[in-house]
């Protein structure tokens, strides 16, 4: 057996004399490596369940109009809205148009529930508009292509337009203009689109029947993930080509940007969480082999007296600080990345490991241990033999 | 070997605490040869047990010379632990053993770090037990042993390195009288085994078992007998 082996051999046997002591010892590089790799892991899983969420709220959706002025809008030409639909970056599109304007009424009419009178927009709505802003409904459902059959036109209402209506659940009907329509859906506030609330939503044939415009004057599209900007830019140009005013885009949320965004918070936390607890564990790790050298100290002093080399005594001791720090490391991992398996699955995501995440902080963590130890055993060399064989 | 084992010249050594500074050994000069049971005895602070270290290469003399087997030592660390190491062996007042290894492994340990098999130091040690009549305590950890028992696996860690000198530090101080003679008894065997002996005691007990006293008092060798 070689000096290393014999040095490992040591240190096994003072690991196993004072297994207490020892579990003290590992369960701070336990604690650091569990916070390290479950702060990364919940990173993760934060961003990819802030990716579905974010998804889900229409993000990295991109707004064409033709006018500024919302109040007076001008319809999108159809030649545009054709070379929209053949553009690059888009993944799907629902058009926006105004069919008809409610007069404000006085809140008098409908008592004291609302405070103020509110304008009321009728608008046609093509596509699937709830898909494209991830609309979701308080009640009943949203417009479909089997609507445009029905002999009683239908309409969805905004949050606030459903209360401006008197409308508490769906089936109820409503006068809008001339026409009598059914509600078969309220929608929750859209924090993209924020005139939804306030507005009536109807499909074309609808609008047909109030004798509105049939053109849309909006075209929201949701595009590639990340490059919302991107298309900002590109989608004017393409559906002008060129030739006439150029429709405004804007940019109602930046997909990308709100995973980094969400990414960083989560990464701060938990690095500064790991940070912490790895330097807590330092603080153990140095003490506790502060303390071992006092406790042992006749024992080196009577080994360097038997012949054991000095380095070899203070290899031993660094190495069964090492062998606990590793242990602990090794079970913090463990712990965290099946406690971080069972979150992904609450969540609904997948959780991918990243290995050499997990062992840069296996050995960041055993390193700094090592390095602890490393200075409480410095003293080591300076114990004087007899004085140690001497001590009580 | 007919010369000297040990031979000390003039040697002193002086602890230095801070600004105090405690001659614990002073122009002491003298030989240990083969087969000699050497004893030293006075009162406690005379300086036997810096003697023993300084002679047993565990302390560096701050003045004179060292010569092992003829040959100087220097005054480096690293030369003093490999003479010591192929030389000498201890044996303490308190037996000192490592408390979490079992008695053939606590002797087995003096034969770490000597690039031998381990089947061999097993052996070795398990060999070196049995003859000091511990075959029974091969596996046991000192706690489980009585002082006696300690003290004689402490021997057998000293002897089992085969060495020239053995130094003994009041090695009977916490032993009955019975287990001391049991000791000095061992240690008398040791020399007629082609070692020598030097024990630092306050037990005269001692004395019909050597074949020289050391008699120090203030940190001087006052008679050799």
């Amino acid at each position: 057996m070689n000096s290393l082996g014999e040095i490992l051999d040591y240190a096994r046997s003072a690991i196993r004399s004072q297994p207490t002591r020892y579990l003290a010892l590992a369960l701070g590089p336990a604690l650091a490596v569990g916070a390290m790799v479950a702060g990364i892991g919940l990173n993760l899983i934060a961003v990819e369940s802030a990716r579905a969420s974010l998804q889900s709220l229409g993000t990295d959706v991109v707004i064409l109009s033709t006018s500024l002025d919302s109040n007076t809008p001008e319809a999108v030409a159809d030649t545009a809205v054709e070379r929209l639909l053949d553009a690059p970056l888009i993944q799907q599109v629902a058009l926006v148009g105004v069919a008809h304007k409610v007069p404000t009424l006085s809140a008098s009419v409908y008592g004291a529930r609302l405070p103020a009178t509110i304008p009321t927009t009728v608008l046609t709505i093509s596509g699937d508009v709830s898909d494209v802003l991830g609309l979701s409904l308080r009640a009943g459902r949203f417009l479909n292509a089997v609507d445009a059959d029905d002999a009683l036109p239908v309409a969805v209402l905004g949050e606030t337009a459903a209360d401006y209506f008197g409308v508490q659940s769906p089936g109820a009907l409503l006068m809008v203009g001339d026409s009598m329509f059914m509600a078969v859906g309220i929608l929750n506030s859209s924090p993209i689109l924020r005139d939804l609330d306030t507005s009536v939503l109807i499909t074309p044939e609808g609008a047909e029947s109030l004798g509105g415009s049939l053109h849309p004057t909006r075209i929201v599209a949701k595009v590639e993930g990340g490059r919302a900007d991107d298309a900002a830019r590109l989608l004017p140009i393409a559906m002008t080509l060129g030739s006439g005013p150029q429709p405004r885009a804007t940019v109602v949320g930046r997909l990308g940007e709100a995973e980094r965004v969400v990414g960083q918070s989560f990464a701060r936390l938990g690095t500064g969480i790991g940070v912490l607890v790895l330097l807590f564990s330092m603080l153990i790790i140095g003490t506790t082999m502060h303390r071992t050298v006092t406790e042992r100290t006749p024992e080196i002093g009577m080994r360097v007296a038997i012949g054991h080399p000095m380095p070899a005594v203070a290899a031993q001791m660094l190495f069964e600080s090492l062998i606990a720090a590793a242990a602990g490391a090794l079970v913090g991992a463990i712990v965290a990345l099946a406690g971080l398996r069972i979150q992904a699955a609450s969540s609904g995501v997948t959780y991918e490991v990243d290995w050499s995440l997990v062992g840069a902080s296996v050995f960041v963590t055993v390193s700094t241990s090592g390095l602890a130890s490393w200075a409480a055993l410095r003293r080591v060399r300076r114990i004087d033999p007899l004085d140690a064989i001497r001590m009580e | 070997m007919t010369g000297p084992i040990i031979e000390a010249i003039k040697l002193e050594h002086t602890y230095v605490r801070g600004t105090n500074k405690v001659s614990a050994v002073r122009d002491v000069t003298l030989q240990i040869g083969p087969r000699e049971f050497v004893l030293v005895v006075g009162p406690s602070g005379s300086g036997k047990t810096t003697l023993l270290a300084s002679l047993g290469l565990l302390l560096s003399p701050s003045r004179g010379v060292l010569r092992v087997m003829g040959n100087h030592i220097a005054d480096d660390q690293r030369t003093r632990s490999e003479v010591r190491r192929a030389h000498f062996a201890m044996v303490f007042q308190d037996a000192r053993l490592i408390p979490y290894l079992s008695a053939s492994r606590n002797v087995e340990g003096a034969l770490s770090f000597r690039r031998l098999r381990r089947d061999v130091r097993q052996q070795r040690a398990r060999d070196q037990l049995i003859a000091l009549g511990l075959g029974h305590r091969l596996h046991h950890l000192p706690a489980e042993m009585s002082a006696g028992e300690q003290q004689r696996t402490g021997l057998a860690r000293a002897l089992v390195t085969d060495p020239l000198l053995l130094l003994a530090d009041e090695p009977t101080g916490n032993l009955d009288s019975g287990s001391s003679s049991e000791v000095f008894e061992l240690l008398r065997s040791q020399v007629a085994a082609g070692r020598s002996v030097l024990m630092a005691t306050h037990d005269l007990g001692a004395v019909p078992y050597a074949s020289r006293v050391i008699r120090m008092s203030d940190g001087r060798v006052v008679a050799d007998e």
